[in-house]
């Protein structure tokens, strides 16, 4: 699983949350943080691909691995 | 529902398709009503001409296919070669048949043969098929412009690659013009950074606010103020699309505060403008607009099919004329909804109706079904999570993708069939085992003809055969790494054969698993009666058959009946475009072991080194280890210890891994024990002989004359000379014949590394 932070240029409606199943929303000053884990890197490409499709501009896209949450427990 | 179309019906309304080519894709589509007249990016286009290529990269929504029409509808139309791809043209050979279509409309002698050349297999594409259009377009001298829209759709690696031995090699004429949302991978940057590129991106597809004008303008909706202008290309960022869609709303009276709210709103473009257009339109509309959006492209009829209502034709008709985001192309047949539009749509259904689109990607896969296009019919049953249909869909398409390796559509579709319910289907379960084994991953193969076993087995394929049949067949063919596991298969496969043709085959695959096994003579004489009952119009199975008779013949010193064949095969296979397959594979090792026997290693070397060569790509199959064996027998023969047990070391690594791999394992021990056994070749007087006078002595066993071993081992007749006169003297012998004899016996008392012959 890949718990994936996607920011996109402009507000979106919260409805794109449907369409881009399993993300939320965050919509603050312009630009919208759509927040979800992921089931792999198939999974990502489809999302962004989705969103690529839409005119939607990327600002900045951000993946980790949720079960690392807590870093130097290794 | 009301999409019983007749047959008659049906025919007529399918996308005229020759030779598998879909016309309305090479035709651009019709100006939309207000398009704005860009001469500055025409003379950024028209000076691609000489460049390599010409690239037009944007987002959706940036006016790319409006200003490649707008092109060439200034340019004289008939110097344009026009392609609007789809996903289904990720298969090179439809994505080429379109191509030479598309210039055979423009180049008379770009023929319907250059175009069917384009339906080979992918490698001969480049080999062949592209340089016969090369041929056909250098005649000429105009210019001719290839346009590729929407080349994002069809991208893959094998395209690329294709695409970009087009550019290197393409006559000077073509001006190659790329349409796409995403950069191609075609060495874009090297191009540019040599001057080969000239590009047309966002940037300058982006509306100036005297554009943004010109369209208003354009569209009966003049007089904008500069200021009102300059607000709507700055809150839009001169994105043509989301200008279209305000066009739409800006009211006759108000515009002024239509503006004010619209500029001043901090909601998405798309999404602020989507959403009121929606809300603007009359019900019945917006739900047609909603319910065809899970369609690419479509006609009247087809629309009436997924709405389940009529009319459908002209209402399309209406919403063309009044720019509604849907275009139509010149013949006035297939509409294209713009993208961007289509996904504000999907979406907006996806969240109303989301248990409608199954529903509606259903009825699209019936009508395409009846209409011929079997391919976007999968694509449809696909979405609608059909497995039923879509198994019964993809399983029609395996026998031409067997046949010319076609699979790049199968394989899409196959990973987008990854639902439990998809994964368990048993016909779909053997298309992926025959994919699988195309794509030489034999163990995943053998995994997913165990899921098909678990079908209906007396279930007929198109060709009418049982799946049964089918299953035991791939499995005894391909199934070499459990040779076990192949003997019983092969077993089945020839009690259940439908035809004397199939039984041949089936007895081919008992017989190469029987060779496998290490029963030689039992293989040959199934082989003999498999070549016999394979038909001629079967030349990559019939290879087969008669490269494994050739190895069984050879490993049991029988006379050979495969000889005389070997060579007229390995053409047949070339000529069919199937000379780096498992048949031609096995050809090159019977016609290597052949040439061992006749005297001439170094032609059994590089005969198996081919063979090798093409096995490489299945590295974890006993077919290379088989392969390599026979390398380190012949390597030993000419004296190359050190290459023969590199090479069966090779082989011992990849048998360590198999599950049976039948008598190969004692062939690799035998091996392996004599080219580490001390040469116990001691003469009479105590004297071993030395590793070359070994070799130079079983080369004069084999026949060869002094000259010939001379040339065999790269040294010169004095040295061979010398050779055999120290192993003459050290062996207590005057003669050839009797030191051959001499040798033969010493090799007796020695552990074997393959049987007799």
């Amino acid at each position: 699983m890949i718990l994936c932070t996607i920011v996109v240029a402009g507000e979106l409606d919260s409805r794109f949350g449907d369409a881009v199943e399993g993300m939320t929303l965050t919509v603050a000053e312009g630009r919208t943080e759509l927040v979800g884990t992921l089931t792999d890197q198939a999974h990502v490409q489809g999302v962004l691909h989705q969103l690529f499709d839409l005119g939607l501009e990327v600002v900045s896209f951000t993946t980790s691995d949720p079960s690392e949450e807590q870093p130097g427990t290794r | 529902m009301t999409h019983d179309i007749g047959s008659e019906q049906a025919r007529r309304l399918r996308p005229a398709s020759e030779r598998g080519v879909v016309r309305a894709k090479l035709v651009p589509p019709r100006l939309p009503r207000g398009s704005v007249r860009r001469p500055a990016l025409l003379d950024t286009l028209r000076a691609g001409r000489g460049r390599s290529l010409t690239l037009v990269s944007a987002p959706a929504g940036f006016g790319k296919t409006t200003l490649l029409a707008e092109w060439a509808l200034t340019d004289r139309l008939g110097r344009f070669a026009w392609v609007s791809l789809d996903a289904g043209d990720c298969e090179p050979q439809r994505f080429w048949s379109h191509v030479a279509a598309a210039l055979s409309g423009v180049e008379p002698r770009v023929t319907g043969a250059t175009v069917a050349a384009m339906r080979a297999r992918p490698r001969r594409i480049g080999d062949v098929a592209m340089p016969r259009l090369f041929d056909a377009l250098a005649g000429g001298d105009d210019d001719l412009v290839l346009v590729l829209d929407d080349y994002h759709r069809a991208e893959t690696p094998e395209i690329s690659a294709l695409l970009a031995e087009f550019l290197r090699y393409r006559p000077e004429r073509v001006q190659l013009v790329v349409s796409t949302r995403s950069d191609p991978a075609l060495g874009v940057a090297r191009l540019r950074a040599g001057g080969d590129l000239v590009e047309v991106r966002a940037d300058a597809l982006r509306f100036d606010e005297a554009e943004v004008a010109s369209f208003f303008d354009g569209i009966g909706l003049a007089g904008l103020t500069p200021t009102e202008g300059h607000q709507l290309a700055e809150r839009t960022g001169g994105w043509p699309a989301p200008l279209r869609l305000a066009s739409l709303l800006m009211p006759e009276h108000g515009r002024a505060t239509f503006i004010e709210q619209f500029s001043g709103a901090s909601r998405h473009v798309v999404d602020y403008l989507a959403q009121d257009v929606l809300d603007l339109l009359d019900p019945a509309t917006r739900d047609f607009l909603l319910q065809v959006s899970v369609l690419g492209r479509f006609t009247g009829p087809l629309c009436d099919a997924v709405t389940g209502t009529t009319g459908s034709g002209a209402l399309l008709a209406d919403l063309e004329r009044a720019n509604l985001f849907i275009s139509v192309d010149s013949a006035g047949e297939w509409y294209q909804p713009h993208q961007l539009f289509t996904q504000a749509l999907r979406v907006e259904l996806t969240r109303t109706r989301p248990g409608l689109v199954p529903v509606l990607h259903a009825r699209a896969a019936a009508w395409l079904e009846d209409a011929g296009d079997i391919e976007a019919a999968t694509d449809h049953a696909i979405a609608a999570h059909d497995v039923h249909l879509a198994s019964r869909l993809v399983a029609a398409q395996v026998q031409p993708m067997s046949a010319t390796g076609r699979g790049a559509n199968i394989r899409r579709w196959l990973a987008a069939l990854a639902w439990p319910e998809a994964l368990r289907d048993p016909e779909l379960a053997f298309v992926r085992a025959v994919a699988a084994s195309l794509a030489n991953h034999l163990d995943d193969a053998a995994d997913w003809l165990d899921v098909a076993r678990t079908g209906d087995l007396g279930a007929v394929d198109a060709g009418g055969l049982p799946l049964g049949f089918r299953v035991d067949f791939l499995d005894s063919a391909m199934g070499v790494n459990d040779v076990g596991r192949a003997l019983d298969a092969a077993r089945r496969a020839v009690e259940g054969a439908p035809n004397p043709s199939w039984h041949g085959i089936a007895l081919a695959c008992l017989g190469q698993a029987q060779r496998l096994a290490g029963a030689g003579d039992a293989a040959a004489s199934t082989l003999r009666v498999a070549v016999g009952e394979i038909s001629d119009a079967n030349p990559i199975m019939l290879a087969f058959a008669v490269g494994n008779l050739g190895l069984a013949e050879s490993s049991t010193g029988a006379e050979s009946h495969a000889d005389p064949l070997l060579d007229r095969l390995a053409d047949v296979l070339r000529a069919v475009g199937a000379d780096r397959s498992v048949p031609a594979a096995v050809l090159l090792l019977a016609q290597g072991e052949r040439s061992r026997r006749v005297g001439d290693p170094q032609g059994a070397l590089s005969a198996v080194r081919c063979a090798i060569d093409i096995l490489e790509d299945m590295p974890r199959s006993a077919w290379l280890a088989d392969a390599l064996l026979l390398l380190a027998a012949t390597e030993r023969l000419v004296g190359h210890a050190a290459g023969a047990s590199d090479a069966v070391d090779r082989a011992q690594e990849i048998l360590d891994r198999l599950p049976d791999p039948g008598a190969l394992v004692a062939r690799a021990a035998a091996l392996r024990a004599v080219l580490s056994a001390p040469t116990r070749h001691a003469g009479e007087f105590g004297e071993e002989l030395s590793a070359r006078e070994i070799v130079v002595l079983r080369l004069a066993a084999d026949g060869l004359q002094q000259r010939e071993i001379a040339d065999q081992l790269y040294i010169s007749y004095n040295t061979v000379k010398s050779h055999l006169k120290s192993a003459y003297r050290k062996l207590g012998v005057a003669s050839r014949d009797a030191a051959i004899e001499r040798l033969q016996e010493l090799d007796a008392a020695l552990p074997h590394d393959r049987p007799p012959g």
